[in-house]
């Protein structure tokens, strides 16, 4: 199976924050769910897959290719939708169309067009009379009509309604089908990646928590309830975060068959969603 | 490079249009010494430089840099582009502005031609040269918003110093200053290509 993006033990210092060693491999026909919570390091990181900022240490391999040595040959086959719109607010859809085509050697204009019918843009409508939903619509549309076989989404379902939120996991899923194609997809909005992503990259205050398969993260993870009494310190010892009531305590567990075994008449133990793996995780003790 | 160079020749564009009816004015009614010095002194450096600067304040209002560095294109040919586009637009506004001039001469439309031309010539690039040379690299280094003091400051100094030596610029140029110049201000614009080339290489976004 060919690799489309391998980051090995990378370092980048910015001010107060660091991002430290960093390792992860999104290979293609997969779609990669990159979270944390905001200020976590995902916005760096693509930042740093992408040559805006530049690496302390560590390797960032793109289609097998260093990026700092191959940055136009690999951008060419790069998609990407960022949580601003960056493109051009007084010029049409079109004009901003036209500055960038040219830049892509797989360009497509039919591809486009049929995308701008497809998420009913207009395009001799300026991008500043478009609403945010409307504007990741036209950054997906450019980013989806070059062949690219690397699509770079950071937080494009912040603020959109959950219709659109749907819709654009729908896209992504059929973007990916025939396995040459990859999605990097950074949000904060664990729920959409619960129904569309195959594997799951969690990075908190800068550091690697995991990087493996979604179905493995639900199935490691645990929400462990039961009463006070319960709670003694072995039981403490294999939660993640616990949250006291006045009847009982709640906690995650990354040993779930461990505390079954211990302690099966007196917990219940519950499935855990994304959501929560990430408020545990990076709230600790809560 | 190409859709670089195209990129900033279309955003150069949207400045050009708004300038087409100061140009025509410039070159039907100027006076003797719009005809003589002003048009190339002056006139010609001014859209230049308006046109080079645009394109730098709507990236930065956009934050197209983002773009700009995700697309397949190298921070060399980004840079390079911006020079190349400006020493274009230069060629281009001085063979649009002298022909429009010398067919409102034939038309008798305007009275004073001018009368050296190549001096003229000589005249425009030095300050287009040195306004290029220096307002790029400021640009880069301390962002168009920042640096837009400091380019308004070069502008107003360039045309004033221009305006007190234009005697010299366009009369008394001999053969020999006048390619000490150029070569001068050919050494300026290289220089400020590498400082700016630097700088952007290592610019974070």
């Amino acid at each position: 199976m060919d690799t489309i993006l391998q980051i090995d033990e990378l370092h980048k210092k910015m001010g107060k924050f660091q991002l430290s060693d960093l390792s992860f491999r999104l290979d293609a026909g997969y779609i990669m769910g990159f979270i944390g919570p905001n200020g976590s390091g995902k916005t760096s990181t693509i930042k740093l897959i992408m040559n805006l900022i530049k690496k302390d240490k560590g390797s960032i391999m793109v289609f097998g290719q260093d990026m700092e040595n191959n940055e136009k040959q690999i951008k060419d086959r790069i998609g990407f939708v960022y949580d601003q719109c960056n493109y051009y607010d007084t010029l049409k859809i079109r004009d901003n169309a036209k500055l960038v085509a040219p830049f892509y050697s797989r360009w497509d204009w039919s591809v486009f067009e049929d995308y701008l019918k497809r998420f009913e843009l207009d395009p001799n409508q300026k991008v500043m009379a478009l609403s945010k939903g409307m504007k990741v619509k036209f950054q997906l549309a450019i980013a989806l009509s070059h062949d690219a076989e690397l699509l770079i989404m950071d937080e494009p379902t912040s603020g959109l309604d959950p219709i659109f939120r749907s819709e654009l996991l729908g896209i992504l899923k059929e973007y990916i089908e025939g396995g040459r194609r990859s999605v990097l997809f950074s949000t904060h909005i664990t729920a959409d990646l619960e129904k569309s992503a195959d594997f799951i990259t969690f990075i908190h205050n800068g550091k690697m928590v995991f990087s493996m398969e979604k179905d493995e993260v639900l199935s490691s993870y645990a929400i462990v309830k039961g009463g006070l009494d319960v709670l003694d310190e072995g039981l403490k010892r294999e939660l993640i975060g616990v949250r006291k009531y006045r009847f009982g305590f709640e906690g995650m567990t990354r040993n779930p068959s461990y505390i079954l075994e211990q302690y099966k008449e007196s917990i219940l133990l519950e499935k855990a969603t994304l959501e929560e793996v990430m408020l545990y995780v990076a709230g600790g003790n809560v | 490079m190409k859709p670089m160079v195209r990129r900033l020749f279309y955003l150069q564009k949207k400045v050009l249009m708004f300038q087409v009816v100061f140009i025509v004015m410039s070159v039907t009614f100027g006076d003797q010494f719009l005809a003589n010095d002003g048009l190339f002194a002056l006139i010609i450096p001014t859209i230049v430089y308006m046109a080079v600067i645009f394109p730098e304040q709507l990236d930065e209002s956009a934050h197209y840099g983002w773009v700009l560095n995700s697309l397949p294109a190298t921070r060399r040919e980004i840079v390079d582009a911006k020079y190349l586009s400006a020493l274009l637009l230069y060629v281009v506004i001085v063979l649009c502005v002298t022909i429009s001039h010398y067919v409102f001469v034939l038309l008798g439309a305007i009275q004073n031609q001018v009368e050296n031309l190549l001096n003229g010539m000589v005249s425009s690039f030095l300050i287009v040269g040195i306004l290029v040379g220096v307002s790029i690299p400021i640009t880069i280094k301390m962002a168009y918003s920042k640096g837009r003091i400091v380019n308004i400051i070069l502008f107003i100094t360039i045309f004033n110093v221009v305006n007190f030596i234009k005697p010299f610029l366009s009369e008394s140029i001999s053969g020999n200053i006048r390619w000490l110049l150029v070569w001068l201000v050919i050494g300026l614009l290289v220089g400020s290509r590498q400082f700016s080339m630097k700088e952007y290489l290592k610019k974070e976004f």
